[in-house]
């Protein structure tokens, strides 16, 4: 061992812990954009599953075929998004809360969709309202404007389709302070008035939010504020009197998914108990390296270590998390799952790359949370596109009825276009009506991006 | 959901991946996925993973915004960001030299700085680390920097010359002094051949015993 080397072995540093790499590619695409901080909030999970950028190029030499591209998915369908919803925004732009006649949203909705919740909220990318909607029919049942001077960061809703809670504060990145706002909204769907919560404002990032099933209480995740995330930790608060517990991870590394390019399913979520939550931690390793496991918290307990009050989903971190599948795994599992509200099963899109090099298979998966093994494949379709690829956004509570994402049934794999719609355990999919897939997605140039972030 | 598998084919050099990005910005990412993380870690090794937090975003940033000046005549942008990364390392001066006497104390006196938890592993690890430490930390900045793209960074001299814009027989020249310093400064010997692990020099020149356990 020379010199050289011994002073490498002095100042060998661990590699960059992945929200490291994400805040780093947020200031990238701010300095591409020409954006406003909270257009990075659209980074962060705001690309559903599929409803990414088609490649453009590279330029092919003369006589070279087309060869589907892959693409990361950032940057351009972010200022797409951007600019379109605020173009959608300014149209309903009215003060307060803009309401629209109770019919056809307060119908109620018949066959699969009365499977599903009623109403969803969609958040806008970037300044502007909510959007409060009916899932069977699209109809706009009125709009939510954010506290002055801020913007929403993320929404959830309760079990009871009716409860949805709000963080708001003036960015998404500035680690706060961030309010908390709760939702109800009538028996037909239209919203009441934007209630702040008795909670203190949190100076912090949040990385998840959950709103329990019986609409008592929600989970937020933050992350935490020392170097290598120390302190990232998981807060339950009362939506009545504001109580709260934490737990915190006693180690470096973060609670949720901040990275950039997972879907809508990168959320923790409740049993049907409201008192057991699904959450996803990335720890580092020693020696460098970081890595996932999911588990679930008991939220009964006094608050403390994360570590202490949860056990862990038998599922191996080596599949969990977008990186690139290994060869000899069986799949990989992208986003966060969610949990069946019986506590038995995970849903969640899974992929894996398959022979010629690049072409996916993409799946929507349930497995058993008491032993991680999958139990069902809902769907699966092998392409060459990326903009193919599956999303669960929600699920009832014995996971025989989901909203997904995924191409609609028909399609030719070599088409690169995803729907939302209802996916049932039986394997059938009745896409949404157009109307609201029009709330959350939008054709712009050809490319389909997603214009709003729904909550089911 | 985005998958972040590879593009199909072979990878584009770093050179036509920059040229293409000057008409698609977003191509610029592929640059960043290939050498964040080794970027990071090299300006970790020098002023700590704190600062490089926000340097090694900086690096990223200033490369994106002059990259319609990148030389499209050389394939590998390595050289190019790690220049970059020097450039900007070199504002932390102060902050990269309190590192090293950081480094060098937490081993002579058995504890840790506060911000580098890691640092008592990695002296432990080496024990000749105090008095190297000491001993880059006196270096000139012009030698510092070769010897550190290429010990830590990892490049070879013709990258170095590219990297930092000087001739190759100015990178040769100051890799050979800064190593002779290195090992006069520690007694004109390999350190790593010349100390035992129960004789360690501290920073004051002394010896002293290794702690046992």
């Amino acid at each position: 061992m020379d010199e050289l080397s011994t002073i490498q072995q002095l100042l060998t540093e661990p590699l960059p812990g992945p929200e490291v790499v994400e805040a780093a590619r947020l200031k990238l695409e701010h300095v591409a954009l020409g954006g406003t901080p909270e257009r990075t909030r659209i980074a962060r999970g705001w690309h559903a599953p599929g409803l990414i950028r088609r490649a453009t190029g590279p330029r092919r030499r003369p006589g070279q075929a087309a060869a589907p591209r892959h693409w990361p998915g950032w940057l351009a369908p972010v200022a797409a998004a951007a600019a379109m919803v605020g173009v959608v925004v300014a149209s309903l732009a009215i003060s307060g809360v803009l309401l629209r006649p109770a019919s056809p949203g307060g119908a109620n909705p018949t066959g699969v969709f009365a499977k599903v919740p009623r109403f969803f909220v969609g958040l806008p990318p970037a300044r502007g309202r909510a959007i409060v909607a009916a899932t069977a029919t699209g109809a706009v049942l009125g709009t939510v404007a954010p506290p002055k001077h801020t913007v929403f960061i993320w929404t959830a809703a309760a079990g009871d389709d009716r409860t949805f809670v709000f963080a708001a504060g003036h960015s998404a990145f500035d680690g706060g302070p961030i309010r908390f706002y709760r939702l109800v909204l009538s028996p037909s769907g239209h919203p009441g008035p934007l209630v702040r919560l008795p909670i203190p404002a949190q100076k912090a990032s949040i990385s998840g939010l959950a709103v329990s099933p019986d609409g008592s209480k929600f989970a937020v995740s933050f992350l935490g504020p020392g170097a290598g995330r120390v302190g990232s930790n998981i807060k339950v608060y009362s939506l009545a009197t504001g109580a709260g517990r934490e737990w915190v991870l006693p180690a470096k590394g973060l609670i949720g998914q901040i990275s950039i390019g997972v879907g809508g399913t990168g959320r923790m979520s409740w049993e049907a108990d409201s008192r057991t939550l699904l959450f996803e931690e990335e720890l580092n390793v020693k020696g460098g390296g970081w890595t996932f496991q999911l588990r679930l918290l008991d939220t009964a307990t006094s608050g403390g270590s994360v570590q202490a009050a949860s056990t862990p989903v038998p599922i191996s971190g080596a599949v969990l998390g977008a990186h690139p599948v290994h060869p000899n795994l069986p799949f990989r599992i992208p986003g966060i799952p969610l949990i069946t509200g019986d506590g038995t099963k995970l849903v969640t899109p899974t992929f894996r790359n398959e022979p010629p090099p690049k072409v996916f298979d993409f799946m929507i998966t349930e497995l058993s949370v008491r032993t991680g093994k999958p139990v069902q494949v809902l769907y699966r379709v092998r392409t060459g596109y990326e903009a193919n690829s599956t999303g669960v956004y929600w699920v009832n509570n014995t996971g025989t009825a989901m909203i997904a994402v995924r191409p609609p049934p028909g399609q030719s794999p070599n088409v690169p276009r995803t729907v939302f719609g209802v996916q049932t355990a039986q394997g059938q999919f009745t896409p949404l009506p157009p109307k609201t897939q029009r709330l959350i997605t939008r054709q712009l140039g050809g490319q389909q991006v997603m214009s709003r972030l729904p909550a089911w | 959901m985005i998958v972040t598998g590879e593009a199909t084919g072979p990878p584009a050099t770093d050179a036509a991946v920059i040229e293409q990005s000057w008409a698609e910005p977003e191509q610029f990412e592929a640059i960043f996925r290939r050498y964040f993380a080794p970027v990071h870690r090299y300006l970790a090794a020098r002023v700590g993973s704190r600062i490089a937090d926000d340097l090694a975003a900086e690096v990223f940033t200033a490369a994106f915004a002059q990259r319609q000046r990148y030389d499209l005549a050389r394939d590998c942008a390595r050289p190019w960001l790690y220049g970059i990364a020097t450039n900007l390392a070199g504002t932390y001066r102060r902050q990269e030299q309190r590192r090293y006497r950081a480094l060098a104390r937490a081993h002579a006196q058995g504890v840790a700085p506060s911000d580098e938890d890691l640092v008592a592993e990695r002296v432990a690890a080496a024990a000749v680390g105090p008095a190297l430490a000491v001993a880059l930390a006196r270096l000139n900045s012009g030698d510092r920097d070769v010897l550190l793209l290429v010990a830590v960074a990892g490049l070879d001299n013709q990258e170095v010359a590219q990297s930092l814009g000087i001739p190759y027989g100015t990178v040769c020249s100051r890799l050979s002094r800064a190593r002779t310093r290195l090992r006069d400064s520690l007694g004109g010997t390999n350190p790593a051949d010349s100390y035992g692990p129960s004789d360690i020099v501290t920073p004051a020149g002394g010896r002293k015993e290794q702690p046992h356990g």
